[in-house]
């Protein structure tokens, strides 16, 4: 099966005063089609850049991209020109923000909103129709009685509801892949697992390819085939969500992996397990691996060189992995 | 988790479909009754210029009479001018030329703050640079003397004066109008415009301005009252309407010779119409952003 989107060694960058950054430094990826991707790591490894430079969202200047491929479904988006693009967003790839509360036009009912979404990619449809479709979506997400909340303002709406609508208007012209930047973070437990569930649902019943984006290993373990383990603008480990969750090889997934609380009844509390330190600051990355100065298992070549992805039993950038029990 | 859960939806909304900010602003404004007793003062001035426009009211305002400079009477309420004039028809009238000055000004001035404050604060850049340096040279030289170098270069009239005070007024809201494109340009919801395929035009004049709309509506307020003030000024410089026609800035420019006279009733009848437009206004004015402002909310 060919895939929906392939990121083939894309850098990213940013210029600010200190001097240009790769907030994404060669990334490589592939989804294809009803498979979800999951990226994770800490805030501000790039996770965000990374599904922006496929959306074409990076703003120009300061960010620019360096090189790299994103093809999508073969064709190259880097090559596109705005025009071009803008008729492949929203259409051919949807984006669900983190940010319900404020991703919604207050001005305009969330019926105007998803309608526009519709009628800017397909024109040959009536208002009628149009309409018609956009009540369908908003029953589709599972919004009670649509007819009479498509007319509703993003105000009246709680968090949850609006996270829906910003479903809603991702799938409406059924993309061919849809990226969710860390879609349930801003909402309560009980309705994360609702909304996960029903990006889920959709995404099977549409066969729609997926990337999620998230710093939340659970939501990861629950929904994705494959997972890349971000860190500092690389991929770090990058293998099905099995291999990274039972068989991590880099101590930085291994580190994550310890320090998701575990509730076990009957056991002692002990304290969170931590990683020591924090994120180097782009602006002055170690020479040798990046994650050097919190790693409990460096070897003197981590120092010197950084290491690249390499397939050992999946694909991890590491010249001390962790050993397999 | 299954499906079930998905079902579930979140009870506890606010219910009753369809209550926009707009109409919630409505409400609020409602609440403030001085600002509702000044918008139908306003009403009436409105009414008054239409009516005087019509020729229904006030109609023998250029008529002259027998008695030259009759003080106040019940056939005359503020007395005549030199040529025997109904001082009060002449008010009349002033008031249409005020609110048409206010209305035409804000069509050549809103227009070209909001564009080019959007454009601005939309794009930043070098484009933004470029219309701030325009703006600040515009804004240099005192509104005063731009007002009279134009109104020296196209001669003295009315339309000289709708073009005059347009082509200068526009830099406050200009400023007012980029600052706000600025901090929504970032916001989230004009990124998911983005994300679903929106133009820069699109996001500019579809998403953001509407959200910025309250604005421009102060803002057309405020300008009425500088409008209007500034005719008067123009008019008494003698650079605004034709002397003749009965703008309360020429009534005003008149009494010069008049107070002279003990004739007090020319500048007492002009003023007390402008008075109570420009206090309305001003009250109106500020229930309005009172009611439109998000921070002034729940108060």
């Amino acid at each position: 099966m060919s895939s929906v989107v392939e990121v083939k060694n894309l850098v990213t960058s940013f210029k600010t005063q200190e001097g240009t950054f790769n907030a994404v430094d060669n990334v490589s990826f592939k989804v294809d089609a009803g498979k979800t991707l999951g990226i994770v790591g800490e805030s501000g490894c790039g996770k965000s850049v990374t599904s922006l430079s496929i959306m074409g969202l990076i703003p120009m200047p300061p960010g620019k991209i360096e090189s790299g491929e994103i093809l999508f479904k073969g064709q190259n988006l880097l090559k596109l020109s705005q025009n071009e693009m803008r008729k492949i967003r929203g259409n051919k790839i949807g984006m669900i923000f983190q940010e319900p509360m404020t991703s919604l036009n207050p001005v305009f009912t969330i019926g105007n909103q998803i309608e526009e979404a519709i009628k800017l990619h397909q024109k040959e449809l009536s208002s009628k129709q149009v309409r018609e479709k956009a009540i369908d979506m908003l029953k589709l997400v599972g919004i009670p009685s649509p007819e009479k909340r498509i007319d509703d303002y993003p105000h009246q709406l709680s968090g949850g509801m609006r996270q829906r609508v910003m479903i809603a208007i991702a799938l409406s012209c059924s993309p061919d892949l849809l990226i969710a930047d860390e879609p349930t973070t801003a909402l309560d437990v009980t309705i994360q697992a609702q909304i996960l569930d029903l990006i889920k649902k959709l995404q099977r019943e549409l066969n729609t390819a997926m990337i999620l984006i998230t710093h939340d290993l659970g939501v990861v373990a629950e929904t994705c085939d494959d997972v890349a383990v971000m860190y500092a603008g690389k991929i770090v480990e990058y293998g099905t969500a099995d291999q990274i969750f039972n068989r991590p090889l880099h101590p930085y997934t291994k580190g994550l992996l310890n320090s998701v609380p575990h509730f076990e009844t009957g056991k002692r509390k002990t304290r969170l397990e931590t990683i020591p330190g924090i994120v180097p600051s782009l602006a002055n990355l170690p020479q040798g691996c990046r994650f050097f100065d919190r790693c409990t298992q460096s070897i003197e070549q981590c120092k010197v060189r950084q290491p690249e992805l390499e397939k050992l039993e999946h694909n991890v950038a590491c010249y001390n992995p962790v050993k397999q029990k | 988790m299954s499906t079930g859960t998905t079902a579930t939806v979140e009870q506890n909304q606010v219910s009753s479909a369809g209550v926009s900010l707009w109409s919630d602003a409505y409400r609020r404004f409602k609440k403030n009754k001085l600002g509702v007793v000044c918008f139908f003062i306003i009403c009436g001035y409105v009414a008054i210029a239409l009516l005087t426009w019509l020729g229904l009211l006030g109609a023998d305002f250029s008529v002259n009479g027998p008695d030259s400079y009759a003080a106040p009477s019940s056939s005359h309420w503020f007395g005549t001018d030199i040529f025997g004039r109904d001082v009060f028809a002449r008010g009349l009238h002033g008031t249409r030329i005020a609110l048409s000055i206010g209305l035409a000004t804000s069509f050549i001035a809103i227009p070209i703050g909001v564009t080019l404050g959007a454009i601005a604060g939309y794009f930043g850049g070098l484009v933004d640079d470029f219309i701030v340096w325009f703006y600040n040279v515009v804004e240099s030289i005192p509104d005063i003397l731009k007002i009279i170098a134009l109104g020296y270069a196209m001669g003295r009239g009315i339309s000289t004066v709708y073009i005059s005070i347009g082509l200068t007024t526009w830099v406050s809201l200009c400023k007012l109008i980029r600052t706000e494109f600025m901090k929504h340009k970032r916001r989230d919801y004009v990124q998911s415009a983005m994300a679903i395929g929106a133009s820069h035009k699109r996001r500019m004049f579809l998403h953001i301005l509407p959200n910025v709309f309250h604005i421009i509506l102060v803002n057309l307020s405020v300008r009425f009252i500088t409008a209007i003030k500034m005719e008067v000024v123009l008019s008494y410089l003698g650079l605004g309407v034709e002397p003749g026609q009965p703008s309360w800035g020429i009534m005003i420019d008149d009494a010069k010779l008049e107070m002279a006279r003990g004739v007090w009733w020319g500048l007492t009848c002009a003023s007390i119409f402008m008075f109570f437009l420009i206090l309305a206004f001003t009250l109106f004015n500020d229930a309005l952003r009172e009611a439109l402002d998000p921070k002034l909310r729940n108060k």
